[in-house]
């Protein structure tokens, strides 16, 4: 890991995936790598920790071949004195090894205390929740994937404990030092575990400044670590991939812009007046749990989330308590063992037939844009039958298509995008097309789960443009998200809800 | 990033090496025309044309063949699929257990009574032409091995209903039979559409040559091909090339026999090569198209 600049290129068949020139991680200090989803930047992180795999890749580092790289003395002490926090925490973890067991496996027995980081990343009043799954084998279920994320940057904190107890043991001859990758270590977080995240990794760093390269879509933790950790500034640096001629590059991203722009985000003022256009009564029961609704300040109640026309509705939840479910439960993809809502004033229920959301309301009265963008689109479609599809006036033709893309493309970057599969986009691409598909049947209700997610700066930017045109023109929306940085400033207050589970056995990640 | 280098060719070996299904269709067309070269120089005329119109024959009715099924088949498929996603349950268990009856029917001697029928509508003239004999064998054959088609355009969707883009294109109200006609199945089936199909040509090849076959050899007096239209199959059956492939028997035991199986012996055992150097071709290029898009 010796050198600072990296020229990495990476390529699958006859396709080129990346090719990045002096891309920079500076030794000893945090890199934040900010983007768009799929555009390079968990290749690039595994690349540079040696993960790739040379029959399905072929690499080349800094001009060595990846066999000399993988070899390379700097690329080997990386390896063994670091660790690689997956994206995706399920593959991460092994299936046949309880959560304890894993958290003391290898390297990691050596710490005295190999549950202590676990312990710091639970909420003081949660923290009886930890007891309870480290016994678990590891499911797609369970734990929840906020819990699996917060026991695997344990797994890392508890590697750095022991890097920098081997320093002090070596009466301060520091090792080698280790590379630490986090790839999307807060996407299932809510935003006070998120913070407790980076508290426990700034006080890590503050001990041993390890080289730690983050990657992540969630824009707001630089507001936090700008408010907590200025004054170790020049250890930390704000990176941004994009992609420029077909060809991902990086550029060092102003903070000062992030937090300007969130500073002008004003609270769209709610809307009481108008007869609500649904209404979602304040139990639902489903999966053996009960869920209610809580508006802040409120105590959890039996209140009911009112959407109403040209509202933004923000529902709020830790991982894992449902929000995806209640919003599935109202668009008529899920039943439930009960439940009660409005809508246009036609009141359904668990047991009203699933033909009436079909026939009467999905893309004439709501629609929804699911949260994986990569799983919502046909991959085999081109980007142009999936808008031609909807068969909308406006979107008739390629022209048509051509001006709906531009809402959140750029006019230079339709041409070549229209003809294009769902399949060879970038997962930024295929966010904007997700949101782009629900936005253009100008349904009176649309749903929106984690719209925000796989985008960069940009991108947010005209999302939230296109939602507050929406709502200008009276279209109601029932928003989910964990980026709360950025909606809690920009809904008002009185259209915030929470969601809460009553089961006490059920914790939020 | 994310950018296609122009200009890259892939060589013709490794093409050919990558793609199996490619590879045996050459040379299945290859085997084909170097055949027919052979029978031109040293078959006499009437068994050529013969040969050739046996050729024509079983092969357009193997095409016929899967056409027919992939109609009937995409057809039941989606007449099943209504009447389960509606819950008419009743109709549903009665259309499942018409199909499954038919499935228990042995495919030859299902096929058998089908060509009674066939022959029967020929004796009174209901049939005459060669296309129409050839169409109603087809579709004796396509009632045989649709179901194939059923269960595979079945498990496509159930495949495709249990994936978020269904319902997300479903909640944007877009109606189911274009979801499954044009999102799932043309869209995401395609190839495994084109497998089945290649793989029907040769089950529908073997069918038809093994019916024609049986029934030439004489099951009946009373049923008579002779205004069937010639096919491979039937060809076998001939007392010519009964006699040639005599000959090759002939050959294990005497090898003064062997050169003149290629030149004097033609008939039968180019109708033989011929059915079974198809199946061949037709199963590799079936698995061919397995391995290329990993079915």
């Amino acid at each position: 890991m010796t050198p600072s600049r990296f020229d990495i290129s990476i390529s699958a068949g006859e396709r080129l995936l990346v090719d990045v020139h002096a891309f920079p991680i500076q030794e000893g200090a945090i890199t934040f790598l900010f983007g768009e989803s799929g555009i390079g930047k968990s290749l690039i992180g595994k690349a540079l920790f040696g993960l790739l795999d040379e029959s399905e890749f072929r690499v080349r580092v800094n001009g060595m071949s990846y066999a000399e790289y993988r070899e390379s003395a700097g690329a080997r002490a990386a390896r063994a004195n670091g660790f690689f926090m997956f994206q995706e925490p399920s593959s991460h973890l092994n299936p046949l090894l309880t959560l304890e067991g894993q958290m003391k496996e290898g390297t990691l027995a050596r710490a005295p205390d190999p549950l202590g980081a676990a312990r710091e990343l639970w909420r003081d009043g949660d923290r009886g929740t930890l007891p309870r799954i480290l016994p678990v084998y590891p499911k797609a279920y369970r734990p929840s994937g906020g819990e699996k994320q917060r026991l695997l940057a344990a797994m890392a904190f508890t590697r750095m404990d022991i890097a920098f107890a081997d320093a002090v043991d070596a009466s301060g001859e520091p090792g080698a030092p280790g590379l630490f990758v986090f790839d999307e270590p807060t996407g299932s977080l809510d935003r006070e575990a998120r913070d407790r995240f980076l508290d426990r990794l700034f006080a890590r760093f503050r001990l041993r400044h390890e080289t730690i390269l983050l990657i992540t879509h969630d824009y707001g933790m630089i507001s936090y670590v700008q408010s907590r950790h200025r004054d170790i500034g020049k250890d930390y640096r704000f990176m941004e991939l994009f992609v420029s001629a077909g060809s991902a590059r990086t550029r060092e991203f102003d903070p000062a812009r992030f937090l300007t722009w969130l500073g002008g985000l004003r609270a769209e003022p709610a809307v009481t007046a108008k007869k609500p256009l649904l209404r979602v009564e304040g139990e639902i029961r489903v999966f053996g749990r009960v869920l209610r609704f809580s508006q802040p300040g409120g105590g959890t109640g039996r209140d009911a989330l009112a959407v109403r026309p040209g509202e933004l509705v923000y529902l709020k939840a830790g991982s894992g308590i449902g929000k995806t479910t209640v919003a599935k439960i109202v668009i008529g993809l899920q039943n439930a063992d009960h439940f009660r809502l409005e809508i246009d004033g036609v009141r359904l229920g668990d047991v009203s037939p699933r033909q009436y959301w079909r026939r009467h309301l999905w893309g004439k009265k709501m629609t929804m844009a699911f949260q994986h963008a990569d799983e919502s689109l046909n991959p085999r479609a081109s980007v142009d039958d999936t808008l031609r599809i909807l068969n909308m006036k406006t979107i008739q033709d390629r022209k048509g298509v051509a001006m709906a893309l531009a809402r959140l493309f750029d006019t230079g970057e339709i041409p070549g995008l229209t003809g294009k599969k769902v399949w060879q986009l970038s997962g930024g691409q295929k966010q904007r097309l997700n949101l782009l598909r629900a936005f253009a049947l100008e349904t009176p209700l649309i749903i929106l789960d984690e719209p925000l997610s796989a985008l960069d700066f940009e991108s947010i930017d005209r999302v939230l443009g296109i939602m507050r045109d929406a709502r200008v023109r009276g279209r109601a929306i029932l928003l989910i998200s964990h980026n709360e940085d950025i909606f809690d400033r920009l809904v008002s207050p009185e259209s915030v809800y929470s969601l809460e589970s009553a089961d006490p056995s059920f914790s939020p990640s | 990033m994310q950018g296609e280098r122009p200009g890259v060719r892939i060589p013709l070996s490794g093409l050919l090496a990558e793609r199996k299904d490619l590879l045996w269709g050459i040379l299945w067309f290859g085997g084909l025309a170097l055949t027919w070269v052979w029978l031109d120089v040293y078959l006499n005329a009437p068994a050529r044309i013969l040969v050739g119109a046996a050729c024509i024959h079983t092969f357009s009715g193997a095409v016929a063949a899967v056409v027919v099924a992939l109609v009937i088949g995409w057809g039941t498929a989606l007449f099943l699929h209504f009447l389960e996603s509606t819950r008419r349950r009743g109709a549903y268990l009665a259309v499942s257990f018409a199909l499954n009856l038919l499935r228990s029917v042995p495919q030859i001697v299902g096929m058998l009574i089908g060509y009674v029928i066939v022959t029967g509508l020929t004796l009174n003239e209901a049939l005459t032409s060669d296309t129409s004999l050839i169409l109603a064998t087809s579709l004796v054959t396509a009632l045989f091995v649709f179901q194939e088609v059923v269960d595979l355009i079945r498990e496509r969707i159930r495949h495709f209903e249990s994936l978020e883009f269904v319902s997300a294109l479903l909640v944007c109200g877009i109606p189911s039979r274009v979801i499954i006609n044009r999102e799932i199945l043309l869209k995401n089936s395609m190839p495994y559409l084109v497998q089945k199909s290649v793989a029907l040509f040769g089950r529908a090849i073997f069918l038809i040559c093994s019916i024609d076959f049986i029934v030439s050899v004489g099951l009946s007096a009373e049923v008579s091909l002779s205004n069937l239209p010639v096919t491979l199959g039937s060809m076998l059956a001939k007392l010519d090339s009964k006699q040639d492939i005599l000959a090759i028997g002939t050959s294990f035991t005497d090898l003064r026999v062997v050169p003149t199986l290629f030149v004097e012996h033609l008939q039968g055992i180019s109708v033989a090569f011929l059915i079974v150097y198809t199946l061949l071709c037709v199963y590799r290029i079936a698995n061919g198209l397995m391995e290329r898009y990993r079915l």
